[in-house]
């Protein structure tokens, strides 16, 4: 049956979930309150690599209220387990508490729990923690040094995992290469960093033997299935329930051991036990992302012809493995993605995970691509100038513009816009290009204009993740849909919305497909409980998958609702039109009947339904990814102007030129594009996660984790162009990262421009732009 | 424990605390009231950000202790249940927020400066948006549509001759 | 991340209040705006187990007698921007206001707070600094009168006693042919300075006949130029001699070198705050 004429899709429809948001009444985690509820508080590891002789709780006894304790010794045995499976991978187990030895910073030793988060708080500084320290793995070189001391017994060395990738015939791109130009890039420990710190929250109802857990998650369904697995409970006795989630940008986007640990409390306590992380704990002890170190050799033709590329990448990814997508994913996802939108058939790339005495690194809006892009474009640039040529031609000597194209690993491209979208902004940056050269010849002030191009496979599916053997092994999501009698739309959806609008573009998406109102469409998620089974929201999967997922939902609904009027009208279905609240025959708009009331007869007045018809109006759709993902396209360009004698780096303007196929809502897109756009900023230019050499964190409070603050950014231009893809029911592809894919590198190609020197990393903060700047001061 | 009178969006209440207790934590525990968001606890995000006689203040960094007397605002007195204030709706029909997380925080510290503008008859320009927001910390919107709330607010506020 | 216990006690006089302090000796803080102290308590880094809390006293005034401008412990920062004394006066002063934090700390920090937190970037330890202001302290013993160089011992280190607490701190107002500026560099709008300059200079017939020169980031402390300010003494205001004070300045200081920013980039970076800020003085005097 065809689709409707859209009129929703595409329409800038302000948020259904804005009121509750703006008024104070949306529910948190922390909103989440029950009775004879107990407070934990974590006493955390002090030492980043050392044995623990002891933990003394027996300072506990001396208050004058109750408190309850639990060590690794209660948790032995319970553990996060995220291998791959990948018979070189040195596994490893993190344990809900550690268990005779701490690897980081922030590791969980012992829960303290008391009736109130101050007590709590009061009682865990009482607990006394004896540590026999051991030497430091601090940084890649020490982790790459095989008399390292190992991280984990019966560990040979640090290197978690080293693996290789290729494709094509390097040797002959080598031999005919004219130029080889080899450099390495590196880009710094940084992450999402809600607004929201994490959080859990659960309980155990002994009547029914079920758990209950609420947690400020991504991904309820994948903590249910791990719960289950590690505690021995059927996931049918288990809800997990993501409440409002202040953000997520992927940091949420893992299953954490204190989720396994705090359901496992509340089970040994019979009491509910919550927990809000606080600010501190977060920033040492959540999740970090990035921290790679990629060495880039580049075969080019004497024409300006990339014809090769090698890798060799590496990822500081800390002490522990992260479920569901494991220490191999990012330096893995960096391989993947490395050749990006250009022409080349010559590629080997070696990937490499090590482990050190830090955080672990896990997901982050992007995940490893901003890094992979930060190499890739500023290579780009680097080749470009080694060469004589400009960037943006040299870019277009080599830009993919055949599709669908099979790149150098085997993955099939899907129509995308990559040269228009180049020459747009080409055309956008003009005059800034002119002011720069203009001031290249300045001691005091530059100004330099850097472009990143990029792509982004998005809403990947299953057979992406069978290929990496990962444990999050697949890729659908799902939606139920049911319509009422009344004739209004429940969408219950697999993903969680925590910013992205879903409420609002999934009702849109639906109420095409029906001929109703998206105001009409009450879109529910993130309760187990009521959603079908899905991985979550995370990998720009959102829109494509679960915009389509509800589609075919509301399709099969549709055929019913068309069905019945058809019969009641006595037309055909195919000839019944779904609009306006009304299913009209085709060419007779005198002929029709209100589809609430077809909502009705199908559920109240069944005796109206055509023979044989089952009474209900409900049904289900869950949508894998495309193999290979769907691509969705972008060019960043921004502006920078530097004063070069303090460094002070001002960003000017940050243009972005975008394709992600079909847009769902343009107020939607929009924000998504700039908010990934200015927390790329953050990378590029602020923020950066510090270790001392004994590997303490020196970066605990806002105070020295530099988001992006108003003042330091510009109005972000975002301009669209529209390629369809064939791989997803809309033609949408993924958004919800790309924005911050791009900024480190078009803000130091920017940089490199305004100071003629080539970037080799991030954070290019007020003294790294400085030192950058040092032989434009020596020559004046 | 000390006993002390809150008078929160227009109602009296008087309660024991104990010294310590951050009036962030007493406007939701005490007063139920979910709008007041913590985010970082220590100063540096303006998540929490109420009104204390009438200026916006950082409740984190508050003790309840130290109110007694006071008159408090949270964002729930700003537009009612289905915030309806100006910039409220500005930040809807902008997409001046995403999670909203910090968005009361926003809302409360920004109130008082488009009711400052539009009683100065003028629309302030960005950099001036921009440097009253400074204080407060959204990782969603990437402040553009915040910016453009704000303009909206004003230019709302304007027109209707508020 | 919430406070350890303590005692609250409000303050009704300013001879309570230094009862309270005298009492509670080394225990006790006295509390205003609580924008430096509070968030060292949530982190549990500070935990005086009485707090005196002081608001409600009569020390929330800028006053002057033509000689000396007197700033009363609790005046918040915002009051200076509309202050004519501190804007006729005190151009460095006003200048420096708009670095400290953002908005609603500027609506609600005290000079007093803000002074005896003794932050090392703090922009108004650094403005008592340049204007060789007193701080005026008190405790039952009585007031000390304590220079503002020898206020600031180090980080988050002061010269009040146990029991003591700022008042106020009172300015001496400069002739009339006297202007100055403050220069700041910060990662971010409101964070704390990596380094700020602020310079106040008196001038005659085209020459400057005194000069202040203040820097925060050179060390624990805000510290005078006292070199490159004599050097600056009888120098034309045409600001052609401002790099060779930067330079004598930069060459003499011994920055820390850290993670937030390497000494080198740390000297580079004074010395040309230096030059710009004693360059906008001169401007300011020749535009007077």
């Amino acid at each position: 049956m065809k689709a409707e004429r859209p009129r929703h899709i595409g329409a800038r429809i302000q948020r259904f979930e804005d009121i509750r948001l703006l008024s104070g009444s949306a529910r948190y985690i922390d909103d989440i309150r029950l009775p004879d509820m107990l407070h934990l508080n974590f006493v955390r590891a002090e030492t980043a690599h050392a044995n623990i002789l002891e933990v003394d709780t027996s300072g506990l006894a001396d208050l004058d209220f109750p408190t309850w304790v639990f060590t690794g010794k209660d948790t032995a045995g319970l553990s996060m387990k995220a291998h791959q499976d990948y018979p070189e991978m040195q596994y490893s187990e993190q344990p809900l508490l550690a268990e005779g030895k701490v690897r980081f910073v922030g590791e969980p030793v012992a829960v303290v729990l008391a009736e109130d988060a101050y007590k709590a708080e009061d009682a865990a500084e009482l607990v006394f923690v004896d540590y026999d320290p051991l030497p430091v793995v601090g940084n890649m070189a020490q982790a790459r040094d095989p008399e390292s001391t190992p991280l984990f017994e019966g560990w040979n060395g640090n290197v978690i995992v080293q693996r290789q990738m290729k494709g094509g015939d390097l040797e002959t791109a080598k031999a005919q290469a004219a130029h080889v130009i080899r450099r390495t890039y590196r880009t710094q420990r940084q992450a999402g960093v809600p607004m929201e710190g994490r959080g859990v929250v659960a309980s155990f109802d002994k009547a029914t033997r079920v758990l209950t857990v609420w947690s400020s998650t991504q991904m309820p369904h994948l903590v249910r299935t791990y719960i289950s697995e590690e505690l021995g409970l059927p996931e049918s006795r288990i809800r997990v329930v993501a409440p409002d989630v202040g953000g997520g940008f992927g940091v949420k986007g893992q299953v954490f051991a204190d989720e396994i640990l705090i359901a496992w409390l509340a089970m040994q306590t019979g009491r509910p036990v919550k927990w809000i992380e606080n600010r501190r704990e977060h920033l040492i002890a959540s999740i970090h992302a990035r921290d790679h170190e990629h060495t880039l050799e580049a075969y080019v033709s004497a024409d300006g012809r990339l014809l090769g590329l090698t890798a060799d990448i590496t990822v500081d990814n800390g002490a522990y493995s992260t479920y569901p997508f494991t220490s191999a994913g990012e330096p893995g996802m960096v391989g993947k993605v490395l050749p990006g939108p250009y022409d080349f058939q010559a590629y080997e790339a070696t990937f490499r995970a090590v482990a050190t005495n830090k955080c672990a690194i896990g997901t982050y809006r992007g995940v490893a691509r901003p890094s992979a892009v930060f190499s890739q474009e500023r290579l780009m640039d680097d080749i470009a100038a080694e060469l004589g040529l400009d960037p943006v031609e040299f870019r277009l000597k080599n830009i993919i513009r055949q599709f669908p194209y099979r790149n150098v690993l085997g993955f099939t491209y899907d129509p995308g816009s990559y040269a228009e979208a180049l020459e747009q902004i080409r055309e956008l940056v003009a005059n800034d290009v002119a002011e720069a050269k203009a001031s290249h010849s300045c001691a005091k002030t530059r100004i330099g204009v850097g472009i990143a191009c990029f792509i982004e496979q998005t809403a990947h599916g299953t057979p992406d993740f069978t290929r990496r053997r990962v444990p999050i092994e697949t890729g659908y999501i799902a939606a139920r849909l049911d319509m009422s009698p009344d004739g209004e739309v429940t969408i219950d959806l697999g993903l969680q919305n925590h910013g992205q609008g879903l409420e609002t573009t999934m009702a849109q998406v639906a109420a095409d497909a029906l001929g109703i109102g998206p105001e009409n469409v009450f879109v529910r998620h993130g309760d187990t409980m009521t959603t079908p089974y899905s991985v979550g929201t995370w990998g720009s999967r959102g829109g494509p998958l679960g915009g389509g997922a509800v589609h075919i939902a509301a399709t099969k609904i549709a055929d019913k609702l068309r069905a019945i009027a058809g019969h009641l009208l006595q037309a055909k279905p195919d000839q019944i039109e779904l609009s306006d609240g009304k299913a009209s025959v085709r060419d007779n708009p005198g002929s029709f009947i209100e589809i609430r009331k077809l909502a009705r007869i199908a559920q109240r007045n069944v005796e109206q339904l055509p023979e044989g018809m089952t009474p209900g109006l409900e049904a289900h759709a869950s949508l894998d990814g495309p193999a290979d993902g769907s691509y969705a396209n972008a060019v960043h360009a921004a502006v920078v102007e530097i004063d070069i004698e303090t460094g002070k780096t001002k960003l000017r303007r940050f243009v972005v030129v975008e394709d992600c196929g079909t847009i769902l809502n343009p107020l939607v897109v929009d924000g998504q594009v700039r908010g990934g756009v200015v927390q790329g900023i953050g990378s590029a230019m602020f923020e950066h996660f510090i270790y001392d050499e004994e590997c303490q964190p020196l970066t605990t409070s806002f105070a020295d984790y530099l988001m992006p603050l108003a003042p330091e950014i510009p109005n972000i231009e975002v301009h669209h162009i529209e390629t369809p893809t064939p791989l997803t029911p809309l033609g949408a592809k993924g958004l919800g990262e790309g924005g911050a894919i791009g900024p480190a590198a078009a803000i130091a190609n920017a940089v490199a421009n305004a100071l003629g020197v080539s970037v080799a990393s991030t954070p290019l903060n007020t003294n790294a732009v400085w030192k950058l700047a040092q032989h434009i001061r020596d020559a004046n | 424990m000390i006993d002390i009178t809150l008078e929160v969006n227009g109602v009296t209440k008087t309660l024991q605390v104990e010294p310590r207790r951050l009036l962030a934590d007493v406007l939701r525990e005490e007063f139920r009231l979910s709008g007041v968001h913590i985010g970082c606890a220590h100063g540096a995000c303006g998540c929490c950000t109420v009104h204390l006689d009438g200026t916006p203040r950082l409740s984190c960094l508050t003790f309840a202790a130290q109110c007694d007397g006071a008159s408090i605002r949270t964002v729930e007195s700003i537009g009612g249940p289905n915030a309806e204030h100006m910039l409220q709706q500005a930040f809807k029909s902008e997409h001046g927020l995403q999670c909203g997380y910090c968005t009361p925080g926003f809302i409360m510290t920004l109130v008082p400066f488009v009711e400052e503008m539009v009683g100065q008859k003028r629309i302030p320009d960005d950099a001036e948006i921009r440097e009253a927001m400074s204080g407060n910390i959204c990782r969603c919107t990437g402040y553009h549509g915040i910016v453009a709330a704000v303009r909206k607010a004003v230019g709302t506020g304007l027109e209707s001759g508020v | 991340m919430r406070p350890a216990s303590f005692e609250y006690h409000r303050a009704t006089s300013l001879e309570h209040a230094l009862e309270l302090l005298a009492e509670f000796g080394e225990d006790g803080r006295p509390i205003a705006g609580g924008q430096s102290l509070v968030p060292m308590m949530n982190f549990r880094l500070a935990r005086p187990g009485h707090l005196v809390d002081i608001n409600k006293l009569p020390l929330n005034s800028i006053e002057s007698d033509g000689q000396m401008l007197r700033i009363g412990a609790l005046t918040r920062h915002i009051a200076y921007f509309d202050n004519p004394l501190i804007a006729r006066h005190f151009p460095a002063f006003l200048d420096a206001v708009h670095y400290i934090g953002h908005p609603t700390i500027r609506r609600n920090g005290s000079i007093g707070g803000s002074i005896s937190h003794a932050d090392p970037t703090a922009e108004l330890a650094a403005v008592c600094v340049l204007y060789d202001a007193e701080i005026i302290a008190r405790s039952t013993a009585g007031e000390r009168r304590i220079r503002a160089t020898d206020f600031f011992l180090s980080a988050y280190v002061t010269a009040l006693e146990p029991g003591e607490m700022v008042v106020g701190v009172e300015l001496p107002v400069p002739p009339s042919s006297s202007t100055g500026s403050f220069i700041e560099l910060a990662e971010r709008s409101g964070d704390f300075a990596t380094a700020a300059i602020g310079v106040s200079i008196e001038f005659s017939s085209g020459r400057i006949t005194r000069a202040a020169i203040v820097c925060s980031g050179a060390d624990l402390v805000p510290i005078r130029a006292r070199e490159a300010e004599d050097f600056l003494q009888g120098k034309p205001l045409d600001a052609a001699e401002a790099s060779e004070a930067a330079r004598l300045f930069a060459t003499s200081i011994d920055p820390v070198d850290d993670h937030i920013a390497s000494a080198d980039y740390r000297r580079g970076l004074i010395g040309k705050l230096t030059q710009r800020a004693i360059e906008a003085a001169c401007n300011r005097a020749l535009d007077k």
